[in-house]
């Protein structure tokens, strides 16, 4: 059985969805270089901004 | 995991494909600078990583530099790099695990991506095959990484520190984090930022409906959007003067009053008569007795000044006249200044004396005249302005049309309004002109004060304005009390029917606050997600903050033990690690002081310290490897630590942890010494002789033979170097039984007396009883007592050669 890495053990710990979305994403995109694992943070966040203005109107 | 064989292929400074076999023990490399060590430890790094950490952080700096940097310089075309290497896992079997550089559709090599085979068959990572790599366990101590942990920011240490103790990932995250709400914050979406425009005017808008605690609230970027808008609307329904309607039917409602307002929007200020009207008129008419008073007198001044004109004469002449009775002799006053003839009679005299007197009249007259003028203007001005501040304006056509249809219902009222408007701002219309036209007369006046004749006529009508201007007076002081009357009555009515713009604006800006609610609840969502991102921060360094606490329970125990290990005996001694949200405190002590390690540590001390803090992480149990790869470990250490490294942590390693161990290194005394210590290991000694353009030169290092080689070149020498020579053939002694021991799988202790390893080398089947007799016979001959012995001789290279053929028949016999 494989080891979990910190990052998945903090993921199975935390109750935050916001969190949980940005660390999945985060994992999706562990073999690319840092400013493309910025750039999909940002996009998520976008994502996360649109969705919730859209949910309410 | 243990590494059997490397062969690295094109990668880096390896050309054509060159397999290097390792001891499952121990493997040392000497090379000096330059000639290809690093690569072969990269080379290692690549192949289970991907990436080297020389390469990653040098891509932060400049990623063209290190562009293709993995790739030899002397690829040919069509070929691929790649490193392979035959591992050992720990289930026992073999694997062979290769990465290759991977090539586009086109041909090209992508360095910054790779292709990972394992026994040949693709694979997308290691964990495939039940490896889970994680930056703690990376075996690879490179050159680079201790060099970067001595001389680096807290914030960098700090880095390097977590990715030893396993945190890395989670660090990197959190930097991701960082960056990517910043980037998210200082570029917001386009609609994110049109509605904070927005948000940003409505909350001016608030002011100025004086709902100031909201729009206090919202200019700190804090909305509670539904109670916010209760309040709006509570006060916008206070405006429109109905029960609490709901938003929808509000705007709806504002909107028609707002329409309704702006069609009736009149400024009644100006229409209004002054309340002070009658000091006014009372001033007015002050004036105007002043301004007769000053008629009278400037009537008399224009009398002087006709009269004065008709007399006199002109300036020239009558400078003439004043120089030549200046210039008269006395002593004969009849003889004229000029002809210098008698014809000054006494009459003359008196006639030129007479005409200076009448000048200096006129001159006066005409001073007294512009005096005249003058005050005569300024009481006009006094009337003018006594009549500004009772001005009322006439109502104009298009202000009557607003009116009429403001008043449909009641024509009568506003009738009797607009009569006495135009009544009174047409009598105050022609008082103006009247004073106007005054000021024009007394103008013209002054122009004419060389003529008498005009100045008289001018004069002439002087009472007839002064008489039109009281009529009009007296006829003011009937109107503005009738006006006054009216409008006091017309008011209310004029207030409630009708709007102003200011009025018009709060319908407006209720209309755009209500209209512009949905950009606040994009804001106040914005503002809200922002908080959230915040925590997820916060939480994210919470963890990683109690997962170093965590770990350091008992690695920093670890730590310590290492660094006690290399850094042994000295004053200031490392003594531990704080945990920190971005940064690790080293503590120091010495003498019962607690100090900062950073500060206080010497190079070498650091250098131990940034390798205590590896090995620890790379022996670590969980680690899939069961080797140790040190890349230059000892560079910045002087001899003790360097010693220490050698004499304890090489062997703890090897001993106790049972790890394979391999060491490069620049420095040839390092190597030799790191395989006389472990001459009882199975180990490879392997020497980059040079770099050529086709790659590193790497040798097996013969020590045995070079030890040999060195002894017979000593025999030649003086007396000093045969002493030095007998030495040696002690050392080659013990060698030879130790080889002959480990080929036969004898394990000898590292401390293990010549005695012991005879004992042990007797044991040899390859080995007569008569053989060993000569080797003991050798190795007392050698006997390093002699350096104490007052009797001994250096002896004659005769009788060191017999010695040294001994051993090398040994040496051949054996295969060693």
């Amino acid at each position: 059985m494989q080891q979990k890495t910190l990052v998945e053990k903090f993921l199975e710990e935390i109750d935050d969805p916001l969190l949980e979305k940005l660390i999945k994403s985060y994992q999706q995109n562990r073999a690319k270089d840092q400013n493309e694992k910025v750039e999909t943070l940002v996009a998520q966040l976008q994502a996360e901004f649109k969705e919730r203005c859209h949910a309410d109107s | 995991m243990q590494i059997l064989e490397l062969t690295p292929h094109y990668f880096r400074a390896f050309g054509d494909k060159q397999t290097i076999q390792f001891s499952q023990e121990l493997t040392i490399f000497y090379g000096g600078n330059g000639t290809g060590k690093s690569s072969l430890a990269e080379a290692l790094e690549w192949l289970f990583y991907g990436y080297t950490t020389r390469r990653r952080k040098g891509d932060k700096y400049s990623k063209t530099e290190y562009k293709n940097s993995y790739v030899n310089k002397k690829c040919p075309k069509d070929v691929i790099p790649y490193v392979e290497a035959s591992l050992k896992f720990s289930d026992g079997m073999d694997h062979l695990l290769r990465r290759e550089i991977f090539q586009d559709d086109s041909g090209n090599l992508v360095d910054t991506q790779s292709k990972l085979c394992i026994d040949g068959k693709e694979i997308a990572s290691l964990s495939q095959v039940g490896i889970n790599l994680t930056e703690a366990h990376r075996p690879i101590v490179v050159q680079h990484g201790i060099q970067d942990f001595i001389h680096t920011k807290p914030i960098e240490r700090y880095r390097i520190i977590s990715e030893a103790l396993g945190l890395a990932e989670l660090v990197e995250f959190k930097d991701v984090l960082k960056k990517a709400k910043n980037q998210y914050k200082n570029y917001p979406l386009p609609e994110l930022q049109a509605a904070t425009k927005k948000a940003n005017n409505l909350a001016n808008i608030l002011n100025q409906l004086q709902l100031t605690n909201i729009a206090k609230c919202w200019q700190k970027n804090k909305y509670d959007v539904e109670n916010d808008y209760k309040e709006i609307a509570k006060a916008a329904n206070e405006l429109i003067e109905s029960p609490t309607l709901e938003l929808e039917q509000l705007i709806v409602r504002l909107r028609a009053k707002q329409t309704e307002k702006m069609s009736r929007i009149f400024n009644i200020v100006p229409h209004r008569p002054s309340a002070d009207y009658d000091s006014n008129l009372k001033r007015i008419e002050s004036l105007l007795a002043q301004f007769q008073e000053s008629l009278q007198i400037f009537r008399q001044a224009s009398a002087e000044l006709t009269g004065a004109v008709a007399s006199t004469y002109s300036h020239a002449q009558i400078l003439f006249w004043q120089d030549g009775l200046t210039l008269i002799d006395q002593d004969h006053p009849q003889i004229c200044p000029f002809c210098e003839q008698s014809t000054l009679t006494q009459e003359h005299l008196d006639q030129h004396h007479a005409r200076i007197k009448a000048n200096k009249a006129l001159s006066d007259a005409r001073t007294t005249f512009e005096k005249q003028i003058d005050n005569c203007n300024t009481k006009i001005t006094g009337i003018e302005r006594a009549l500004q501040t009772s001005q009322i304006k006439p109502v104009s056509s298009e202000a009557e049309i607003t009116l009429r249809h403001a008043f449909e219902a009641n024509v009568e009222d506003l009738e009797k309004f607009l009569a006495a408007n135009q009544e009174i701002t047409n009598l105050l219309q022609a008082f103006q002109i009247e004073l106007r036209s005054k000021r024009t007369f007394f103008e013209k006046a002054k122009k004419k004060i060389d003529n008498p004749q005009e100045i008289l006529q001018l004069a002439a009508e002087l009472p007839n304005l002064l008489d039109y201007l009281q009529e009009q007076l007296i006829q003011l002081k009937v109107l503005f009390p009738k006006n006054v009357e009216i409008y006091v009555k017309f008011e209310p009515i004029l207030k409630r029917e009708l709007s102003d713009e200011a009025t018009v604006a709060k319908y407006t800006n209720f209309i755009n606050l209500i209209e512009g609610r949905q950009a606040v609840e994009m804001v106040s969502k914005s503002k809200n997600l922002d908080k959230e991102i915040l925590a997820c921060q916060r939480k994210t360094d919470q963890y990683i903050l109690e997962k170093q606490k965590e770990i350091l329970q008992t690695r920093e125990r670890e730590i310590v033990e290492w660094y006690g290990n290399l850094s042994p005996n000295t004053d200031v001694q490392f003594s531990g690690i704080v945990p920190g949200r971005n940064e690790f405190r080293l503590k120091a002590e010495a003498f019962g002081n607690e100090l900062e390690a950073a500060a206080c540590l010497s190079q070498a001390q650091l250098n131990c310290l940034g390798l205590s803090i590896y090995i620890p992480s790379v022996i670590d149990k969980n680690s899939p490897f069961n080797f140790i790869f040190f890349d230059d470990p000892v560079q910045a250490m002087d001899d003790d630590h360097h010693d220490s490294f050698l004499e304890t942590v090489l062997p703890e390693l090897l001993d106790n942890y049972q790890s394979q161990v391999v060491v490069l290194t620049h420095i040839d005394k390092t190597a030799k010494r790191i395989r006389t210590l472990n001459v009882d290991k199975n180990y490879y000694f392997y020497r980059f002789e040079k770099l050529q353009p086709t790659g590193p030169v790497i040798r097996e290092d013969q020590f045995i033979k070079d030890l040999e080689t060195q002894i017979s070149n000593l025999s030649f020498g003086d007396e000093s170097e045969r002493a030095l020579a007998v030495d040696r053939i002690r050392v080659l002694s013990e060698l030879i039984m130790r080889e002959a021991c480990l080929k036969n799988s004898i394990i000898t202790k590292p401390n293990a007396t010549a005695s012991n390893l005879l004992k042990e080398f007797r044991k040899l089947q390859d080995v007569s009883a008569k053989q060993a007799n000569k080797l003991q016979d050798t190795i007392r001959w050698s006997d390093p007592a002699h350096h104490t012995d007052q009797t001994w001789t250096i002896p004659p290279k005769e009788e060191i050669d017999t010695h040294i053929s001994r051993l090398k028949s040994f040496i051949i016999r054996l295969k060693l």
